[in-house]
């Protein structure tokens, strides 16, 4: 049994991959932690928020995070976070400028839910782009276009990392409701009970349909649970990345949850094998 | 304290495990490291998904885990900007960017009714001030948040909730909040409606 595990694991993490893999890794999230920070681009107001508004955060959340400086220092340190994120983006010496990119985005990335204790940061687009800016610092660069386990184990552990926003959910989901959760019951009440929220276009469609909500349910167990075998498997993860755009998808217009790590879907493509392909092209 | 310092100590345990990887002398040594911080990460991943217990980045992303009920009965409180008549203006989610509106109302109903009455005025006055900013950049056709920049292009808040695009051309003179509550089935099926009180009117 151990041994069997030992070689998943090196099966998973230490098997060569082509050097592309960290290229087109830190591209996708360099691109999406930009896109994030675009579409945020006044984060570091925050720091402007009376004292009064932090009362409710956990205390030492603010050291946590570094949140203690004045706003124009704030500034400054979005502004750098921006350089560094496209410094990396052009490759330019990317085991400094992911530290550094990575450092300041574990800092603003809490900013927009710090007041309320961070409740939903995991869902906010940036935990993929964090964790993996420091794994690609300490990776170092590729060099070359020789396969090595080098490359792989930064890819796969940000692949694995990825995979969990589906099989934890499931997990608390079993753990707080049990296996009714999966049922055509409560998908027809979730979209009933949202819809006064977020007046998603689907929710009432849906909930008149039984079937729909069976499929809905049954779909989610599966996709959810499911997801580890994406580091395993690379031919899994590809109709994982088409199933997982469907359900996100479902999502936006039945319940009216947008999914802001879309994009990071990216990251689950063969990139081993298209850099190979790139290879035997030229 | 303690707790967040705990999970301080569990980001800080994943950079020192990987500036090993970077410091390691060769290949083999690199690998080495490489496996410590793999199974580090996995470990810490699998802590906050298992325990339920947050320690972002390693998250245990608890989204959506409660089962809904036919009698669930939902609330919410739902921000207004006043003009000078005492004109109610429902805020666009976004009019306290960069702090969206669901989780300023979590803060309005959790935080402020404890606050020494100062503070209260001092936050008062500063969200105030900012639907009022946000109320001027959209009379004035400029966009909020996500779209400020990258127009319909910007990645929203996770939570869509409807925009109100609709603000009054003179500026507001305070703030109301309304607690709303209704059951989703009876509202759905037109045989109940929804229950309002305002729990918040403040004028500057």
């Amino acid at each position: 049994m151990r041994e069997r595990a030992e070689r998943l694991f090196a099966h998973v993490f230490f098997r060569p991959a082509h050097p592309f893999c960290l290229r087109a890794l830190r591209t996708l999230v360099c691109l999406q932690a930009l896109w994030m920070l675009a579409s945020r681009p006044d984060l570091p107001e925050l720091a402007r928020w009376p004292e009064a508004f932090w009362g409710f955060a956990p205390p030492g959340l603010r050291l946590r995070f570094a949140i203690l400086f004045p706003p124009a220092v704030e500034w400054i340190l979005f502004a750098l976070l921006v350089a560094a994120l496209l410094l990396a983006l052009a490759g330019w010496r990317p085991a400094l400028s992911c530290l550094v990119a990575g450092t300041l985005l574990y800092h603003f990335a809490p900013f927009e839910e710090a007041i309320a204790g961070i409740p939903h940061t995991a869902f906010g687009g940036l935990t993929l782009p964090v964790v993996a800016l420091f794994l690609l610092a300490f990776a170092g660069e590729p060099r070359g276009s020789e396969p090595s386990a080098e490359y792989r184990w930064p890819f796969a552990l940000a692949q694995v990392v990825f995979a969990t926003a589906y099989l934890f959910p499931t997990l608390a989901k079993l753990r707080f409701s049990g296996p009714d959760w999966f049922s055509g019951d409560n998908i027809h009440y979730y979209a009933i009970g949202n819809a006064p929220f977020t007046s998603a276009p689907l929710a009432l469609w849906v909930a008149a349909r039984p079937w729909a909500c069976r499929a809905i349910a049954a779909g989610t167990f599966l996709l959810e649970s499911s997801a580890p075998l994406v580091a395993v498997w690379p031919a899994f993860a590809q109709a994982f990345l088409l199933a997982a755009l469907a359900f996100h998808l479902g999502i936006l217009l039945v319940i009216g949850y947008w999914y802001p790590s879309l994009p990071l879907l990216l990251v689950l493509v063969d990139w081993d094998r298209v850099g190979r392909a790139l290879d035997a092209r030229r | 304290m303690l707790p967040e310092l705990l999970r301080l100590g569990l980001m800080a345990g994943f950079v020192a495990l990987g500036l090993r990887v970077r410091r390691a002398a060769d290949e083999a040594g690199r690998l080495r490291a490489a496996r410590a911080l793999v199974l580090y990460v996995l470990f810490a991943c699998a802590a906050a998904g298992l325990s339920q217990r947050d320690a972002w980045p390693f998250t245990s992303h608890t989204i959506a885990v409660g089962r809904a009920r036919a009698e669930t009965r939902s609330c919410t409180t739902e921000l207004f900007g006043l003009d000078q008549a005492g004109r109610a203006w429902r805020l666009d989610p976004y009019s306290f960017t960069p702090v969206y509106d669901s989780i300023l109302r979590f803060w309005i109903e959790q935080a402020l009714p404890g606050l020494a009455p100062a503070q209260r005025e001092q936050a008062l006055a500063f969200l105030l001030q900012r639907a009022e900013a946000s109320r001027a950049r959209l009379a004035a056709g400029e966009r909020l948040g996500h779209e400020r920049l990258l127009g319909p292009l910007g990645s929203p808040y996770w939570l869509l909730l409807p925009r109100v695009p609709q603000v009054p051309s003179e500026p507001y003179r305070g703030l109301r909040a309304d607690r709303v509550c209704w059951n989703a089935v009876e509202l759905v099926e037109g045989r109940g409606g929804q229950e309002r009180a305002t729990v918040l009117e403040w004028r500057r």
